[in-house]
């Protein structure tokens, strides 16, 4: 009946599915954490550029790639928290401090990215178990995207069962709205810090490699999407994950759709979205107090 | 010395434990105008100090005198450097108003902006289109000094733009405080920077960016080329020294003191009356129009204007040198563009490093946030106090004296680094549990002498904790 949605919808959602997996650990992060973390972009380029090296180098085998380079990522990830963030968490304008920080880290991940890997733009294929052509409503779409979009349904629903369903996810949801009362009550909280920041760098780890068949991989990759995760975490609620997912779902439906149907402007459309919800609702959409 | 005895207020970053105390009102050769929290410290320490700046000031090292100096120096610029110089130079200037607008809402209101590129973005662009568009239609009516003539009118317009937009944005930003702050005004550039890329009325050429050329006066039957390496230096640098000193007036004004107040306390400064957002928004906007200004001269000693002006990386050019230089005081943006820019310069002597200085920036950004908080700027005060020291042992007691001077506060100070460094690697373990005895203390934000200072922030857990710092094995104790 509608052919053309159904079309612009399913690449929207695609969009949606990688954006979610970026932003949803910068919004774990900052939910937990209160840190704004600016090194998430290349965080998750690093990931991408781990899938292509190792899947091309060593081991020939995407998947096997892709899960190396997400590990490598989240041991970075940890590092840094524990190295550079640590230090900053008792400041008065910490969260100011820690945003400079991590864009400090984000510059020098970035130039050391340069170094490694050169300035031109590197892709793969996409993995050939997933490299064919499923139809939907009489659109095609490939096997992949659809992938993506279920791991980032799979991420969404495993960590609500995580944080509202483990005794681990209970711990983190009350240091998250009150670290004092958390910590007197026996909670190791630089080490649950850690680990919360492990695990956020993990997910942006995951969104990248899940990412390099997708789009052209570049060090420059990581300015450009940490900009969009703002924009996502911003709509969907700083600090929320269904919020996180609603975002990344509604701005990759809007950059579906503003191609087609807005001759010029749909570039700064996300920006201008950003800007109404944090006038109107500086929480987000979905935003509260909770991490949920 | 004193951070031994007194480690919770004396400063795990200051420099220089003995002389790093600044009168708050006597003359300050330094003369890197201190602005709140470093006042409030000044405490001990300091009257052997004024014995030898009272000294010096009778000498006739004078502020004014080394202002003086300085402004001497600016004019032989062009005379004693090299084509090239000039031209960093006078980019140097321009950052460093860039720089300094930008501090007027980060160090002394105490809101981070990131997106200050979108009015340097926007004078530049304002001052392409107006060479573009009325420059043709002026030349036919002034026939010669018609790209004077221009230029004027692109101030003119390109600072009311600036104005037009700063308003409604500034409105709505400084309603919200810190991190909703940063991404309301990254939002802002961000969108600017979309529109000017895409072009959709067709009139910045998209990607590409315009060009500029400021072109050629007849003056008196004589062609001057107003884009002229030196003769653009003069005007920038006329432009830069006017500003600077409009932004000091400012920041002195009984609005500049509301202004800091609020920085330190914006509750406390609503309790008395204060309307806090109104303040900040006034700030806001004048911190653009000079944001602005820096735009419009740096677009024609550039010659072209792109998108990339409005970008997120461009704001945070300002954000670094602030941090670098040192937030806390006037000219502390400036000497961290100073360090931006020449740091840069030198590295571009090396191949191997050129294409590589964002990583140095890097580095030197997480070791001044980690390690001086007080920047650059808080470096050469320090520096420039010890220097004082030296002259007044020196000329007391003699060179022998002096040369015992320099080797007892160096090892002093080589220790404080040390223990500092173990200090930090601890801090963070301490912290969070800290927290408690934080809170139960009540110094917490409220705390008047720390409300943007770095070294406060151990206090409320130093305070409580028995251990003295000293004996701490450096990094021992990591998990």
């Amino acid at each position: 009946m509608f052919p053309l949605f159904v079309a612009e919808t399913l690449i929207g959602l695609s969009i949606g599915g990688r954006l979610f997996l970026i932003a949803v650990g910068l919004s774990l992060i900052f939910g937990v954490l209160n840190v704004l973390n600016f090194a998430h972009g290349v965080f998750y380029m690093l990931g991408a550029y781990g899938a292509i090296t190792v899947s091309a180098l060593l081991l020939d085998n995407f998947w096997l790639g892709a899960a190396v380079g997400i590990v490598a990522v989240g041991i970075v990830g940890a590092i840094v928290e524990f190295g550079l963030i640590r230090p900053l968490y008792d400041r008065d304008e910490a969260i100011l401090d820690q945003l400079i920080l991590t864009f400090g880290v984000a510059m020098i991940v970035h130039e050391l990215a340069r170094m490694l890997w050169g300035s031109q733009p590197r892709s793969i294929p996409t993995p050939g178990s997933l490299d064919f052509s499923v139809g939907i409503l009489g659109e095609t779409i490939t096997a992949y995207r659809l992938f993506v979009i279920g791991v980032s349904v799979v991420v969404l629903v495993g960590l609500w069962l995580f944080l509202t369903r483990t005794h681990h996810g209970h711990v983190i949801r009350a240091t998250a709205s009150d670290r004092e009362m958390a910590a007197m009550l026996g909670v190791d909280v630089p080490r649950l810090y850690t680990t919360v920041f492990l695990l956020g760098s993990l997910l942006a780890g995951l969104g990248g490699a899940l990412a390099a068949p997708l789009q052209a991989v570049s060090p420059a990759l990581g300015d450009q999407i940490i900009i969009d995760a703002f924009v996502v975490v911003v709509i969907g609620g700083l600090g929320s994950i269904s919020g996180a997912f609603v975002g990344a779902m509604l701005v990759g439906l809007f950059q579906a759709f503003g191609v087609q149907y807005i001759a010029a402007g749909d570039l700064a459309l996300p920006f201008i979205a950003m800007i109404l919800v944090l006038v109107f609702r500086p929480r987000g959409l979905l935003g509260e107090d909770e991490v949920l | 010395m004193s951070g031994d005895d007194e480690p919770t207020t004396d400063g795990s970053r200051d420099d220089e434990p003995t002389a790093d105390r600044s009168t708050p009102d006597g003359p300050d050769p330094g003369a890197l105008g201190v602005a709140g929290p470093a006042v409030e410290r000044a405490g001990h320490g300091h009257e052997r100090l004024s014995f030898t700046r009272s000294r010096l000031i009778e000498e006739g090292w004078t502020r004014e005198r080394l202002l003086g100096l300085f402004v001497v120096w600016c004019l032989l610029v062009p005379v004693v450097l090299p084509s090239f110089q000039v031209y960093l130079f006078t980019e140097f200037l321009l950052l460093a108003v860039f720089a300094t607008a930008f501090n007027l809402l980060y160090g002394y209101t105490g809101l981070l902006s990131f997106g200050h590129a979108l009015f340097y973005a926007a004078a530049g662009y304002a001052i392409a289109l107006t060479f573009r568009e009325l420059g043709p239609e002026l030349a036919g009516v002034l026939g010669g000094i018609s790209p004077l003539a221009t230029l004027l009118v692109a101030v003119v317009l390109g600072l009311a733009f600036t104005l037009v937009i700063a308003a409604p944005v500034g409105y709505l930003s400084v309603r919200l405080d810190e991190i909703y702050f940063a991404l309301i005004t990254l939002s802002f550039s961000m969108a600017f920077y979309a529109v000017l890329i895409q072009d959709p009325y067709g009139l910045t050429q998209g990607s590409d960016g315009m060009l500029l050329l400021l072109g050629t006066v007849e003056l008196f039957g004589a062609d001057v080329a107003l884009a002229d390496r030196n003769l653009y230096y003069y005007l920038v640098l006329a432009v830069a020294g006017g500003s600077m000193y409009a932004m000091w007036r400012v920041i002195n004004s009984p609005f500049g003191t509301v202004c800091r107040a609020i920085r330190e306390s914006p509750d406390r400064v609503s309790a008395l009356g204060v309307n806090v957002t109104y303040h900040q928004w006034v700030m806001f906007v004048v911190s653009a129009f000079f944001v602005g200004i820096a735009g419009l001269f740096i677009a024609p000693l550039h010659s072209i204007v792109t998108p990339a002006m409005s970008f997120w990386t461009t704001s945070a050019i300002p954000v670094v040198a602030a941090v670098i230089g040192g937030a806390f005081y006037f000219l502390g943006p400036a000497v961290g563009a100073f360090v931006f820019l020449y740091l840069r310069w030198g590295l571009s002597r090396y191949p191997a490093f050129e294409a590589h200085w964002e990583l140095f920036y890097g580095l030197v950004l997480i070791l001044v946030l980690l390690y001086f908080k007080e920047g650059a700027a808080a470096g050469l005060v320090a520096l420039g106090h010890w220097l004082e020291d030296l002259y007044g042992v020196y000329r007391t007691d003699g060179r022998s004296a002096a040369i015992e001077f320099v080797r007892s506060t160096l090892s002093e100070k080589a220790a404080a680094v040390r223990r500092e460094v173990g200090r930090t690697s601890v801090r963070g373990r301490r912290s969070a549990r800290g927290q408690v005895a934080t809170a139960g203390g009540g110094s917490d934000s409220t705390d008047p002498g720390g409300g943007s200072d770095s070294t406060d922030p151990g206090s409320g857990s130093d305070s409580t904790d028995p251990t003295d710092p000293t004996d701490r094995p450096s990094g021992g104790d990591r998990p």
